[in-house]
């Protein structure tokens, strides 16, 4: 039996068949036009999701080069800052060689002051460098001035952290280095609950005042704070008002710390002025949290009451012996059995050595001068301990110091203290040449990522590439076979539906 | 021995007609050749009744015993079988279309991009945590973000309205259908008294039932009386014999006030079949609404309120060039309560997020379970959370963070819903304080000066959140945004890769079976026109008799 074949048959199976070709047809003309492989998410499920991850790594990778490019001047100008300090320190070691030579006096010395008076205002101008209008050894504090000249000597205003750029997926390089690790010292004592509000956000202290707490079931109580209160009776008013929160002071010892209590939360912690002050905001806790609410780095300043253990964050120092020169007095002191601040400006006071330990104007360091006019107190390291440096008294990092006493040494033809100056200005050098190290190990390090992220791009895009973009000559050459397909089929299609037996009866 | 002349003459009489009979249904069958559902009609010949004389029977001519249409019941059956896979895959293929097109990122909503570009913005951000176009570039890049959220839920939302009314059309589609299959049914019964069969109006049933099979699941009765009854595939009857149970809709207000169909019974009254529908376009539209699109728009949703939480979790850590801390960056979702149309007690409940940075995301349930107590379901991950007892009129605190107020009243077997993630990417917005205020983000970790949380607020790009389904807390799961986002994208693409396969083999399925159809059916002009020939001879020849017993009647009155 021979299978019936009908004209609808016939005419349902031509059209399929056209239909179906040159709907391929279509796809093999978008791919061109395109040019690419995948443009819907069906055309290759897998190829999609693959093609998106390269592409959002593409994006990063751009972004990551885009960063370190746009910020890399921070590294160099870092760098070649530290330079003009090391050339200055270089040029200020010569001028106190040749000033304790035999044909030195007392004009020729006071000539060397003035060139160092010169030294010195360069290496300011070095110091508060500026890149893209911010200043580079300020720490995070871009928009301040870091560095100013007082009588005593230089004033750090800056903070204690570095500038940090993303360079590579949860990663992040320095990009600048503060001030107060290469050119300066920030003791940045550790907030306590005896700090008194006077002596927080660098000296400025809190503006007495009142704010209001909210805790997370809506208990509200206001707080007033006066000038005169330490952070102890702050935190005691906030644990007695009648709301459910536990004050104290943040596990990094810079802010304080306020923990709602209650099992139930209906709504966010929430701190804020009583009208129009600014005490909550001078606490740094303004704002609101869901959940535990930590403050702002209050930056306490230097007190004599400081304990030396509450110093560098909480961290604490180590003390153990400096050594004082002034004019023809010279000795050694010791600070181990120091516990506060006061203690160490004590131990120096008391050594007979006509000195005056204090607190630096911006309450960051510790420094030390004659009771003589005529002489200059200069305290240095004893061998490789750093007792003086990082207390901020000489050596090392504390290059304004160093280029000071120098100064005033030449002014007040103290040879003694120029001899004792030339140990500090040694292991100045050797502080700045270790800082200069680690900017150029950031350097490298910056622009290793930036070579990986270069090459990462190349190869991701390449992928992406074999992924979505269309085998141009393989979509050409299916265009060809289709429209040869259809011709095909059209004319078949022509000749089979057209005659009939009709045709041949005539 | 008798013959009579006279009885040869009644013979091709009766040729005569039937080759006349025959000729017409071709000619019937020629006129119809393009028509859609038409059986071809064949003439069935029999001998007629001999009559006996001396020397057996001699026979008497022909007769027709009845005009039959080519017809095969088991293909009609297996057409009909496979009609409602095609419905049912060609309304997917077409939907899931409309979704490729909205998440294609070379035409569509771009999030991939969009969401690249926000992180790229933070990150020149922590690179100049002060600078004002950093800060605007920032609001303007999450903006574009929280459009394009908008954009997509938006989308996903217009596409399930759209399937709702779509299915509105289905039912009147389907109402008119049957009542033209029960109508054709009364048509039938009337016009086959005897043996014959009304074959142009069963071919005009069977292409209705055809077309009926593609919009909904048929199980097909023939009944004895040559009617047929049809009913769901569950039994539900929707044509008994000429009475036609037409479709409703009704809207349910548990199921985001989207419509469920209805079909009414003898005694009047409805039933909910929307979950017994098993097939056809009908399904195929009822799957996408409350299946396929709403697992894309769920998916979504938990994507946006995943995201809300861990940014402004984050972002709330630091401080803004102002001094605040704690600013939300995103306003958090509020918490959306369902009541169960059927709740019978009296009890009411409200629900407000009460702890944003740890809210779970996902859907509960409530059910009570006393006056006092009640069962937790999570419906997105589907595990049952435990039973908690509460004291009616005060607040506490539910999965994570809900701050849930009952009243008192609550009947057993009460139900309510709670989710923070519906809708939450159609809402997706920036919160009022950061929108109005660029200083307020919160750029800084320890102070207002650093750009040390707009490092960590980048770290979230590659931070682990969601695991396969939902989000989860603390970076413990095991995809990033972007890969949540991306599952979702590759999931549409399998989906509607596999209904296209699916579809285009059942489109070949059914053009093979229509062509076997057409074989057994159809109209073959050829054949019909060889049919013609054979006929007209056989009718030349049945009047050539006549003529030679009018020659044998002359030859017989000129001897006279």
């Amino acid at each position: 039996m021979v299978t019936r074949v009908t004209s609808q048959a016939q005419q349902a199976n031509s059209l399929q068949n056209i239909f179906r070709i040159t709907e391929d047809l279509f796809k093999a003309q978008q791919e061109i036009a395109t040019g690419r492989r995948i443009n819907r998410p069906s055309d290759d499920p897998a190829g999609m999701r693959d093609a998106l991850l390269l592409r959002t790594g593409v994006n990063q990778a751009n972004q990551f080069i885009r960063n370190i490019h746009n910020n890399r001047i921070f590294i160099q100008a870092g760098d070649t800052s530290l330079q003009s300090v090391d050339l200055n320190l270089i040029r200020a070691k010569e001028l106190a060689v040749s000033e304790l030579g035999g044909a030195s006096t007392a004009e020729t010395r006071s000539f060397a002051a003035s060139e160092l008076d010169q030294i010195i205002s360069q290496v300011f101008e070095t110091a508060n460098t500026k890149v893209k209008n911010q200043f580079i050894f300020a720490g995070t504090n871009f928009r301040i001035q870091p560095f100013s000249s007082a009588t005593s000597g230089a004033i750090y205003s800056g903070n204690s952290e570095t500038f940090k750029v993303g360079i590579a997926d949860n990663q992040s390089a320095d990009f600048s280095i503060p001030g107060s690790q290469v050119l300066a010292t920030d003791l940045n004592p550790r907030l306590t609950t005896s700090t008194s509000l006077s002596n927080l956000n660098g000296g400025i202290g809190v503006t007495a005042g009142s704010f209001t707490i909210s805790d997370r079931v809506g208990n509200t109580a206001t707080i007033a704070v006066n000038s005169g209160d330490t952070m102890a009776s702050v935190i005691s008013r906030i644990n007695s008002a009648s709301v459910n929160v536990t004050a104290s002071v943040n596990s990094n010892g810079n802010g304080l710390q306020i923990k709602d209590n209650n099992s139930v939360v209906t709504q966010s912690l929430t701190i804020s002025e009583v009208s129009g002050g600014s005490t909550a905001s001078e606490l740094g806790i303004l704002g609101k949290r869901d959940g535990t609410l930590t403050g702002s780095d209050l930056n306490p300043v230097l007190t004599s009451s400081t304990l030396i253990s509450d110093l560098e964050g909480g961290s604490g120092l180590t003390l153990n012996d400096i050594n004082i020169v002034n004019g023809s007095a010279s000795g050694t002191v010791t600070l181990s059995s120091a516990t506060t601040v006061g203690d160490v400006l004590t131990l120096i006071n008391n050594a007979g050595l006509n000195v005056t330990a204090s607190i630096d104007g911006a309450g960051n360091s510790l420094q030390v001068s004659s009771n003589s006019t005529s002489t200059v107190a200069v305290v240095r390291n004893i061998g490789t301990d750093e007792t003086a440096e990082s207390l901020g008294l000489g050596g090392g990092r504390n290059i304004f110091t160093t280029l000071f006493n120098l100064r005033d040494a030449f002014q007040r033809d103290d040879t003694s203290a120029i001899l004792a100056s030339l140990d500090n200005l040694d292991s100045s050098l050797a502080s700045i040449n270790n800082s200069r190290a680690v900017i150029g190990a950031s350097l490298s390090r910056v622009d290793n990522s930036d070579t990986i992220h270069e090459q990462d791009i190349v190869d991701q895009s390449e992928q992406l590439a074999k992924i979505e973009d269309a085998d141009i000559v393989k979509s050409a050459s299916d265009l060809a076979n289709l429209e040869f397909a259809l011709q095909a089929t059209l004319s078949s299609t022509a000749q089979i539906l057209q005659p009939t037996l009709l045709d041949f009866l005539r | 021995m008798s013959t009579n002349v006279f009885s040869v003459l009644n013979t091709a009489k009766v040729g005569l007609l039937a080759q006349q009979l025959a000729i017409e249904v071709t000619g019937n069958n020629i006129a119809n050749v393009q028509t859609e559902g038409y059986s071809r009609q064949e003439v069935n010949f029999e001998a007629m009744n001999p009559r006996s004389f001396s020397l057996g029977q001699l026979g008497t001519g022909v007769r027709v015993t009845g005009v039959e249409r080519a017809h095969d019941e088991f293909l009609f059956s297996q057409i009909l079988g496979e009609g409602d896979s095609l419905g049912q895959f060609g309304v997917r293929k077409d939907v899931f279309e409309q979704l490729e097109i909205l998440f294609s990122e070379t035409n569509g909503q771009s999030l991939n991009q969009t969401l690249g570009n926000f992180f790229g913005s933070l990150q020149d951000l922590s690179s100049n945590p002060s600078g004002l176009p950093e800060r605007s570039s920032v609001l303007a890049e999450a903006q574009n973000l929280a459009n394009t959220f908008n954009n997509l839920g938006e989308s996903l939302f217009q596409i399930q309205r759209n399937l709702d009314a779509t299915i509105d059309v289905e039912v009147t589609k389907i109402n008119t259908l049957t009542s033209e299959i029960a109508e054709l049914n009364q048509a039938i019964h009337a016009n086959e008294p005897s043996e014959f069969n009304a074959n142009d109006l069963r071919d005009r049933r069977d292409l209705k039932v055809k077309e009926l099979s593609e919009l909904i699941d048929l199980n097909y009765v023939d009944e004895m009386d040559g009617q047929i009854s049809l009913t769901l595939s569950n039994g539900t009857p929707l044509v008994l014999k000429s009475t036609a149970f037409s479709l409703s809709t009704q809207i349910n207000g548990d199921n985001k006030g989207f419509k469920d169909i209805l079909v009414s019974g003898l005694n009047g009254n409805t039933t909910n079949v929307t979950s017994l529908v098993t097939g056809g376009s009908l399904k195929g539209y009822i799957d996408m609404r409350d299946t396929e699109v709403k697992d894309v728009k769920d998916k979504l949703d938990r994507l946006a309120a995943g995201f809300i939480q861990e940014f402004n979790n984050v972002h709330q850590q630091g401080f803004g060039i102002d001094g605040t801390t704690g600013n939300n960056f995103f306003a958090p979702p509020s918490v959306t309560t369902e009541i169960n149309t059927n709740n019978t007690g009296t009890a009411t409940l409200t629900a407000t997020n009460g702890d944003p940075s740890s809210i779970s995301i996902d859907k509960y349930e409530i059910t009570f379970t006393g006056s006092n107590t009640f069962t937790l379901d999570n419906l997105t991950t589907g595990l049952n959370e435990g039973t908690f007892s509460f004291t009616s009129g005060s607040t506490f605190n539910l999965a994570g963070g809900f701050a849930v107020t009952i009243s008192s009243g609550a009947a057993v077997g009460d139900r309510f819903k709670l989710s923070v993630s519906e809708d939450a990417a159609q809402t997706m917005s920036l919160s009022s304080d950061v929108s109005s205020n660029g200083n307020k983000i919160a750029a800084g970790l320890n102070s207002s000066l650093d750009g040390n949380n707009a490092l960590n607020l980048v770290d979230l790009q590659s931070r682990l959140s969601f695991n396969s389904v939902t989000h989860v807390a603390a970076g413990s799961g095991s995809f990033t945004f972007d890969e949540f986002y991306n599952s979702i994208v590759s999931e549409i693409g399998i989906q509607s890769f596999s209904t296209q396969a699916t579809l285009n083999q059942q489109e070949g399925i059914l053009l093979q079976l229509n062509t076997r159809r057409e074989s057994i059916a159809g109209v073959s002009i050829d054949e019909e026109f060889i049919n013609m020939v054979k006929f007209q001879q056989a009718y030349n020849a049945s009047a050539r008799l006549i003529g030679v017993v009018d020659e044998l009647l002359d030859t017989v009155i000129s001897q006279v």
